[in-house]
């Protein structure tokens, strides 16, 4: 770009790299302060409780970030959730379904709302923040009409799911490798497909895009109903791990979702970011920073603002590198 | 059948709108918008009246306006940010937090004076830090909003470890009645409309929010009137603050039904306010959110079990703003 | 009118490869093609020069096919095509590399080379994952190609300009292109980038390619290309060897010999030195530019694309910081060294791009014209506007640069350019400075409008007002100014006077 002060998009360039470089150690810092200040902050059995408590973040956090790679944006990952795993839970304690059937109930839900928000934003070109924030309204309630607005205690059929081992593993739950391999996947489609690339370039240049004859509309489509079908896994994740459905739950989570993509170096505007390391560790920081904070027994007044600050810098960052890189 | 004080009903609401307008009946509503609006109103009465047993009350229409007060409020406050093309989601919380800072500050010291300067000053510097981030440091203003918004919530969580503010003086509420509430917020609407249709300012929000570098190089001081909308969005979060904490002598983090950030963008997109930025007017945001309420008051009416209007007010939302689309469309 | 050299003995092939006979193509408004025909032979450069709006972008995006011809054919190889879309003008080889260079920053250059055809690299028949080393591999064959060094698997927003526009030539290769259009692609290349493009393309015409190379720079024509064609007003008058034809011909063809338009403007008072620039030197552009305006004079400022002219305004009125000078302006009786933010207070400034920063599409024209000048129609108390007045003198600037439009309420997206250019030079206008900066002040103006645009600053110059004007037109910019300074790469090249005028002298400069 001629005139532009090569000064500032070097600097901006070193700084963004560094970005990734500075979340991984912030990752590393926060395991070594939280350690000290608690010591059992580190162990494994901690770690792992983090991370499988933490499931339905990670989850939510890699949906939206398919949408945002896109260049759109999708506020009711979170309702999603909520609706799928309610349609889970209701079929697996009152209808007594089996368990297949539960899930792909969920995730069938799941992709349906995607499908809607897609038509919306994409086809009928509504607004993408209004838009989804009315659909994580409507979905919301469409997950408590499911459950009659009442808490469901699925007991037994859950707690064997959840307590299921893969013997020959070392004792790992299957939850784990589900959040773990939704993760991975979502990374070898991002790195190792055609798809992958489309949605890096359409959220890159849209309008390079459609002069290279990618269609545009049909990879926000499925960048969209990726979004709702990987939340949906992690609603349908959530309510299994917790043996219950929490009608209000996942309060918030649409912005720590987003938080957490940004902080693993998603670009709000799109064609930048990752699955793993990406929105993975930034779900890792907050949930950190969560777990951490709680077992320090630090002041639960720092939580939100600490939280506050980390997003704000992130994201001030990624506003920066928009405007200079 | 009509019943005898149907009539009545509806003629006190025009009067009461004609009131709250300021001017003498709808020879200056001169928007087309406004004028459909009212017309959608009146039809959406004259059907309530008929069918709803209860609606066409007095007392009712009188609960009605008060309920209409608080998020109207609001409705303005983002309006104003909406204008100039960002968006504030975080005004509920905001109003929550500053009600619950200020409740627990009268409950505590019985200090019934400051505080309501004191939620004022909470919901102006949560706007402030707001208007900072967008207009200074040039953010996106859904995310900063959000993480307001998530950071309120938290905060007014903590402050009161998720109780409601108990101890709050009764003298709070006489003081702040439903009259004393409808007053102000029917001085809160004039001015406010007043100003942005009328003066320097306004015109510059809405130039802002038509193309911010035209206005930019027309030299008008675009940050400071960015960060002053989201100001005034934060100090009417105050000033609905004040109206709810009357309303339930107490205040709690998490007053209001959740759907309430729906409503009051509901309200201001029904209103005529274009979300991309640019357009809208005060008079226009009333109606939306008298429109709303109505609603709400139907849907409560009717009897709907609480978790249904989540759905129906997110399916609201989305014609809303199929509607704003059809209109930017044709406009532009 | 047309001149056109064939000499069959020195090409390759006795036919061209790409044929135009009569093309035309109409928009609204303007004939941007008329009837225009050029022959392009493999393995030969054909350069394509002509001066703005004179239908060069057109007659390329018809090649590219997006936009198709009223009338005329086109063949390639013999045989006669229909170039419906992008997509078609793919298959038939035509590959368009476009100015604005268009790659994915965030893709890595193989991915940006083959991005269209990714599917053809994976690891196996039917399963979706795509193959790195083989692409990489196959991004490597094009590089190699163009001599190009870079690493296939490196991000390209890690590239400099000129290698991102080697990734743009790849990609084109790699789709199959046989009919290059190279879309003026110098303007932001160093000297060194340029001389590996120029290298690139002789390996590419050698090859067997067919190039049409696309320039203002007449030096380029004579460097790189074999053959030249010039459009002008959407014809070709000229088509020949480079060889033959010299740069005062060429810049003949360019311009034309019409008569030069008078200057309706002889007897105006110029006073004292209003403004003056010193030694301004931006962190690119500009660099050391120092020239002084006075009272009622019109200031010209010519040069290439690139040659940093929009970079001088912004520097001159605090857009864009300076790293060295300084800008004097005369507030009252001397000339005083002034804070350029301060400046913009006292000056007027049209931009380039009316609808990125220029206009308020959605708003009707009264508010827009009144947009610089708001402070004036406030009240004392309580700032409120008055409305009447501000329509009324919306008014009558509007009839004042004889706006055509119903009514002062019509909005700005309802009008045509023309017409939206004097609403913004009547917002100005009625903000009264005495110092106006126009950056391409009849862009995408109709001819009438045009010529009452030119009428304006005349009258408002004789009243006093200074004009700093960058114009690529040349008619225009002789026509208008008193003095102009030409820009080159940043620096005055020249400046020259009324007298000195002359198109020739202009275009060598530059």
């Amino acid at each position: 770009m001629p005139g532009e002060p090569a000064l500032i998009r070097n600097a901006t360039r070193k700084a963004s790299n560094l970005f990734g470089l500075v979340v991984y150690l912030f990752l590393g810092l926060l395991a070594v302060v939280f350690s000290i200040l608690s010591p059992s902050f580190l162990t494994f059995s901690n770690l792992y409780g983090t991370i499988l408590n933490g499931a339905p973040l990670i989850l939510i956090a890699c949906g939206i970030n398919f949408a945002l790679l896109a260049g759109t944006i999708d506020l009711s990952v979170a309702g999603v959730g909520l609706a799928a795993g309610s349609l889970c839970g209701i079929l697996l304690k009152n209808f007594h379904a089996p368990i297949l059937i539960a899930v792909c109930a969920g995730l069938l839900i799941a992709i349906a709302f995607g499908g809607i928000n897609s038509f919306l934003i994409v086809r009928l070109k509504l607004n993408p923040i209004i838009t989804t924030l009315g659909m994580m309204m409507a979905i919301r309630g469409i997950g408590r009409v499911i459950t009659r607005d009442r808490l469901i205690l699925m007991g037994k059929s859950v707690s064997d799911l959840r307590q299921m081992k893969i013997g020959a593993l070392g004792g790992f739950p299957v939850l784990l490798f589900i959040v773990f391999g939704v993760v991975i996947i979502s990374q070898i489609v991002l790195s190792y497909t055609r798809f992958g690339k489309y949605l890096i370039a359409v959220g890159c240049d849209d309008k390079a895009a459609r002069n290279v004859g990618i269609n545009v509309e049909r990879i926000r489509t499925l960048a969209l109903i990726a979004t709702s079908f990987v939340c949906g896994v992690g609603g349908v994740l959530w309510v299994i791990s917790l043996g219950a459905v929490i009608t209000r739950g996942l309060n918030g989570y649409e912005f720590l979702a987003i938080a957490a993509a940004v902080l693993g170096g998603t670009s709000l505007f799109g064609g930048r970011g990752s699955f793993f390391p990406g929105s993975f560790i930034g779900a890792l920081i907050l949930l950190f920073i969560a777990d951490g904070l709680t077992m320090a027994g630090v002041s639960p007044y720092v939580m939100p603002f600490l939280r506050g600050a980390i997003i704000f810098t992130a994201m001030y960052v990624d506003s920066l590198r928009v405007r200079f890189g | 059948m009509v019943s005898e004080t149907k009539p009545d009903s509806n003629k006190k609401k025009r009067e009461a709108i004609g009131l709250l307008h300021g001017e003498k009946g709808l020879a200056r509503i001169h928007n087309r918008q406004s004028v459909f609006l009212l017309l959608v109103i009146g039809l959406v009465l004259l059907s309530l009246s008929v069918f709803v047993p209860d609606f066409a009350t007095a007392r009712n229409i009188w609960n009605l306006l008060v309920q209409v007060a608080p998020i109207g409020t609001m409705a303005f406050g983002i309006s104003y940010v909406m204008i100039t093309g960002g968006i504030d989601v975080s005004s509920p919380a905001v109003m929550a937090t500053a009600a619950v800072i200020g409740a627990s500050y009268m409950a505590k010291t019985g200090d019934l004076i400051f505080g309501p300067f004191l939620m004022l000053i909470v919901g102006a510097a949560l706007g402030a830090i707001n208007g900072f981030a967008v207009a200074k440091l040039r953010m996106v203003a859904l995310v900063v909003t959000l993480a307001t918004m998530t950071i309120c919530t938290g905060i007014a969580a903590v402050w009161t470890k998720g109780q409601s503010v108990v101890g709050l003086s009764p003298a709070f509420s006489t003081f702040f009645n439903s009259t004393t509430v409808l007053i102000i917020f029917t001085l809160l609407f004039l001015t406010l409309n007043f100003v942005l249709a009328r003066t320097l300012y306004g015109r510059w929000l809405y130039l802002i929010g038509t193309n911010q570098n035209a206005a930019r190089m027309s030299g008008l001081p675009t940050v400071g009137a960015t960060f002053s909308a989201y100001m005034v969005s934060g100090v009417c979060a105050g000033v609905a603050a004040i109206m709810n904490t009357s309303a339930l002598s107490s205040a709690r983090p998490n007053m209001g039904p959740d759907t309430q950030i729906v409503d009051i963008v509901c309200a201001a997109v029904i209103g005529g306010v274009a979300i991309s930025g640019g357009s809208g007017k005060i008079t226009g945001v009333l109606l939306g959110a008298v429109l709303i309420m109505m609603v709400n008051n139907i849907i409560n009416l009717a009897g709907v079990p609480d978790y249904f209007t989540s759905l129906i007010k997110g399916v609201i939302i989305v014609l809303a703003v199929g509607l704003d689309r059809l209109r930017t469309k044709s406009v532009g | 009118m047309t001149a056109t050299v064939n000499d069959n003995s020195m090409n390759q092939q006795s036919r061209p490869y790409l044929t135009l006979a009569r093309v035309s193509k109409h928009f609204p408004g303007v004939q941007a093609l008329k009837e225009v025909s050029l022959d392009a032979y493999a393995g030969e450069v054909l350069g394509l020069v002509g001066v703005n709006g004179a239908g060069k972008s057109t007659l390329m995006n018809v090649l590219a096919g997006i936009v198709q011809p009223d009338e005329g054919t086109i063949e390639i190889a013999g045989r006669m095509v229909e170039v419906l879309n992008p997509r078609m003008a793919e298959d038939l080889g035509i590959a368009f590399i476009q100015q604005e260079i268009q790659v994915f920053s965030q893709l890595k250059v193989y991915e940006n080379i083959l991005i269209a055809n990714l599917h053809n690299w994976r690891v196996a028949k039917h399963i979706p994952i795509l193959s790195i080393p083989k692409l990489k591999l196959e991004a490597k064959k094009y590089l190699e190609m163009l001599d190009c060094g870079t690493d296939p698997g490196e991000r390209v927003e890690r590239l400099s300009v000129g290698e991102r526009q080697m990734v743009q030539i790849a990609r084109a290769l790699s789709q199959g292109g046989r009919i290059l259009l190279i879309d003026e692609p110098t303007s932001s290349l160093s000297m060194v980038e340029k001389s590996i493009l120029f290298e690139v393309i002789r390996k590419l015409r050698d090859s067997g390619f067919a190039i049409i190379y696309i320039t203002h720079y007449l030096d380029e024509v004579y460097e790189i290309c074999d053959k030249v064609v010039v459009l002008r007003d959407g014809r070709t008058p000229c088509q020949g060897k480079v060889g033959e034809v010299s740069k005062t011909d060429l810049i003949r063809y360019m311009i034309g010999r019409d008569i030069e338009l008078i200057s309706q403007d002889n007897k105006r008072k110029v006073g004292e030195t209003i403004l003056e620039a010193n030694g301004i030197t931006g962190l690119t552009f500009p660099r050391d530019v120092s020239f002084h305006l006075r009272e009622g004079e019109i200031l010209g400022i010519w040069g290439a694309l690139g040659s940093g002219r929009t970079e001088l305004l912004r520097a001159l009125v605090g857009f864009d910081k300076l790293r060295q000078g300084s800008v004097l302006y005369r507030f009252g009786a001397d000339l005083k060294t002034t804070n350029r933010k301060k400046l913009l207070r006292h000056i007027g400034f049209i931009t380039e791009e009316r609808h990125f920063d220029g206009l308020f599409l959605q708003m009707p024209i009264w508010q827009n014209i009144s947009s610089a000048s708001l402070r004036t129609f406030a009240s004392r108390m309580f700032r409120i506007m008055n409305r009447r007045s501000e329509i009324a003198r919306a008014r009558s600037y509007m009839d004042e640069v004889n706006i055509h439009a119903a009514g002062v309420d019509m909005l700005l997206n309802q009008l045509s350019g023309g017409n939206q250019q004097k609403t913004i030079i009547a917002k100005w206008m009625m903000k009264g400075p005495k110092v106006m900066i126009m950056d391409e002040p009849t862009r995408g103006v109709d001819i009438g409008a045009k010529a009452e645009i030119q009428q304006i600053i005349f009258e408002k110059a004789r009243s006093g007002m200074s004009f700093i004007i960058v114009s690529s037109e040349l008619d225009e910019i002789t026509v208008l100014c008193d003095r102009i300074i030409v820009l080159r790469k940043g620096r005055i090249s020249c400046e020259l006077t009324k007298k000195d005028f002359s198109k020739d002298r202009l275009m060598s400069e530059a």
